[in-house]
């Protein structure tokens, strides 16, 4: 037992000084400071109970760093391991793929400068194979890749663990299957090849393509840092498809189609020199395809390529010219029909006339085919008879019968020069659509 | 448990055996326990009627125990209980009947309150004083010794300290314990001294303030 004096009173317990000590003791009714009080063992303040909550506190404390670390792990885990194998795609910008088991980039990055212009690409969580079409398309619509000339996309797989081989197999099973469905894709040559993490690291390190420095020891990787260069070399090809694999592009196999696989190119070239502008596109398919081919076997590629400039350049300039003419007669039939409101039938029928031979003579400038609504026109003296082939005759008749009817008003003058306008500009297009 | 009933039995044969004294002695904790129990209040040291209540329940119990019934402390709790009961019935009927006459009151209060209020303004200039030397009662107790022996070595290590004014200079002037000094005039560690530092402050300034009545009840007069 002890006896003491009340020296400080707190919330939980007071402070007692006594036999030569201070206590703590706990708080009862009607102490105040100064008391002295007899206390025994059992009203010393144990500070368990501070302790207790104290230890909630530290305890609560220790959960929530507890969780925030496993939650930090998991995190790292998300963005390392995680990712189940790197895919990049090399047009030249080269872009890289993070994938997750279920082939869905989870992170991607830019391996160079032409890359970083892509801008914004929304291939985050997307299929491989969709990705890969959109870095595509955005790699086209920043013009790195030539609607006209033979690109060539590299995806090169790399898996992080050794056992997952079939990464690359399985890449490219679903880009072959997205190849059929894309245009985008059809346009371009993939190839396709796997490789290891050293490799990789490597190429990261020398700042080239990771599929071409695959190939390290066959080739001079110095000379290529793109892999457009790359590809233009044939030996390059061969070499290539000896490690991995090349889903060539609809445009190519089209052209091989058109061409036959054996028909010397300058027969072709010349043939198509002749042929009409009907089949001025087609042609141009030819070529380009043809200068693909070229191109891959490494023959007379220069040659190739300025006959196709040259081809292409006139087919061009005749399209353009046909467009032209076309706008021109659409104008000038609408400013006249609209003059026509105001002007009498005779007028109407003068000027008609003058727009069918007009638009007849360039219909034939252009379009050879086009030269019997030419001719028809031309021999129907009146300006409202057709519309349309099928009513030339028959209808025409109808028409005109009518049209001398309504000769005394306004209006009906005003239509019947829409309706010529319009059967001129169907006929036109006609002859554009045989054309093409 | 031979003894303890042992002197029972003595002690009810004669109710003037030193025997008894002795034994209500060495039961006060348990007295002043259980009197605490039932009013929910310290047991103040001086005129504490309960206490006297609750020695006298005691006391009354060594008479009425018979070893037959049972444990003894149970049945002087039963006693102590029921008697501390009473008197603080006793106690609020008589308190409703000072209020009707309290004049007779005033005085007996004032007495109290001065017992009470000298401690108070020790335990203040205490406080104030400990203050200055940036101690808070807090510390003290943690820092204050535990073992017997210690608590004795320092509070004579203490209070000849504070009888050596120079020391007391020192120590008021840098608010630091000047523990050189006293390592060289007291045959002391330095050890002793940093642990229990904070202590040793309080009590010097316990007897250089005179705080008489903490002096005694700290127990801090000794020899």
């Amino acid at each position: 037992m002890y006896k003491g004096v009340v020296i400080e009173l707190k919330k939980d317990y007071s402070i007692v000084l006594a036999d030569r000590q201070f206590y703590r003791v706990t708080n009862k009714v009607g102490m105040e400071e100064g008391q002295k009080i007899m206390f025994t063992e059992e009203d010393i303040f144990i500070r368990k109970p501070v302790l207790a909550t104290r230890n909630i506190y530290i305890f609560a404390g220790m959960v929530a760093s507890f969780i925030t670390i496993v939650m930090l792990i998991y995190q790292t885990n998300f963005s390392n391991y995680g990712v189940y194998a790197i895919a990049t795609v090399d047009i030249n910008p080269s872009v890289e793929l993070k994938l997750d088991k279920d082939y869905k980039v989870i992170k991607e990055t830019r391996l160079n400068k032409d890359a970083e212009v892509l801008g914004e690409m929304e291939i985050m969580g997307r299929d491989i194979e969709n990705a890969i079409e959109i870095v595509v398309a955005k790699a086209e619509e920043k013009g790195f890749i030539d609607g006209n000339q033979d690109a060539y996309v590299l995806v090169t797989t790399i898996p992080l663990k050794e056992n997952q081989l079939q990464i690359g197999e399985e890449t490219k099973t679903r880009i072959n299957a997205k190849v059929k469905e894309s245009i985008v894709l059809q346009n371009v040559n993939i190839a396709t090849i796997q490789t290891t993490k050293a490799v990789y690291d490597e190429a990261v390190e020398k700042n080239i393509p990771v599929g071409i420095c695959t190939l390290k020891g066959k080739i001079d990787m110095e000379k290529y840092n793109s892999v457009k260069e790359f590809f233009k070399v044939k030996e390059n090809l061969d070499l290539f498809e000896e490690a991995g694999d090349i889903i060539t592009s609809k445009k190519a196999e089209v052209s091989e189609q058109n061409t036959g696989s054996n028909s010397p190119k300058e027969v072709n070239i010349e043939k198509n020199v002749d042929k009409k502008d009907s089949e001025a596109k087609a042609i141009n398919e030819n070529i380009v395809s043809v200068v693909n081919k070229d191109k891959i076997k490494g023959n007379n590629t220069e040659e190739a390529i300025s006959i196709k400039n040259i081809e292409s350049g006139e087919k061009l300039k005749v399209d353009e010219d046909i467009i032209t003419s076309r706008e021109k007669e659409n104008n000038e039939n609408k400013k006249e029909g609209e003059i026509k409101q105001e002007e009498e039938i005779s007028d109407v029928i003068g000027e008609n006339n003058e727009n069918i031979n007009d638009s007849g003579a360039q219909e034939s400038q252009g379009n050879s085919s086009n030269s019997e609504n030419a001719d028809n026109e031309n021999k129907e003296s009146d300006v409202l008879k057709e519309t349309t082939d099928e009513t030339v005759e028959g209808a025409a008749v109808d028409t005109s019968t009518e049209t001398i009817d309504e000769t005394s008003t306004d209006e009906d003058s005003n239509n019947g020069s829409r309706t010529e306008n319009e059967s001129n500009s169907s006929s036109s297009k006609k002859g554009s659509n045989k054309n093409n | 448990m031979n003894d303890f009933e042992h002197k029972l039995t003595e002690c009810k044969k004669d109710k003037n055996h030193p025997l008894r004294n002795e034994l209500i002695n060495s039961y006060v904790p348990f007295i002043v326990k259980n009197i605490s129990k039932v009013t929910g209040k310290y047991v103040s040291c001086e005129n504490s009627d309960e206490f006297i209540v609750g020695l006298e329940a005691f006391n009354e119990a060594i008479d009425k125990y018979e070893s037959s019934k049972g444990s003894f402390l149970n049945f002087a709790e039963i006693i102590i209980d029921s008697r501390v009961k009473d008197f603080i019935k006793k106690e609020t009927h008589y308190q409703k009947q000072n209020q009707l006459s309290e004049k007779d009151e005033i005085g007996e209060c004032i007495e109290k309150e001065y017992g009470n209020s000298e401690l108070k303004e020790e335990v203040h200039k205490l406080k104030c004083v400990l203050s200055t030397f940036g101690i808070d009662i807090e510390d003290l107790v943690d820092q204050s010794p535990k073992h017997k022996k210690t608590k004795e070595e320092v509070t004579i290590l203490s209070r000849k300290a504070s009888k050596d004014d120079i020391l007391v200079h020192k120590l008021y002037k840098n608010k630091t314990l000047p523990m050189a000094d006293m390592i060289a005039k007291f045959s002391t560690t330095k050890k002793r001294l940093k642990d229990h530092r904070n202590f040793i402050i309080a009590v010097i300034v316990i007897f250089k303030e005179k705080l008489s009545g903490m002096i005694f009840f700290a127990g801090l007069g000794g020899e």
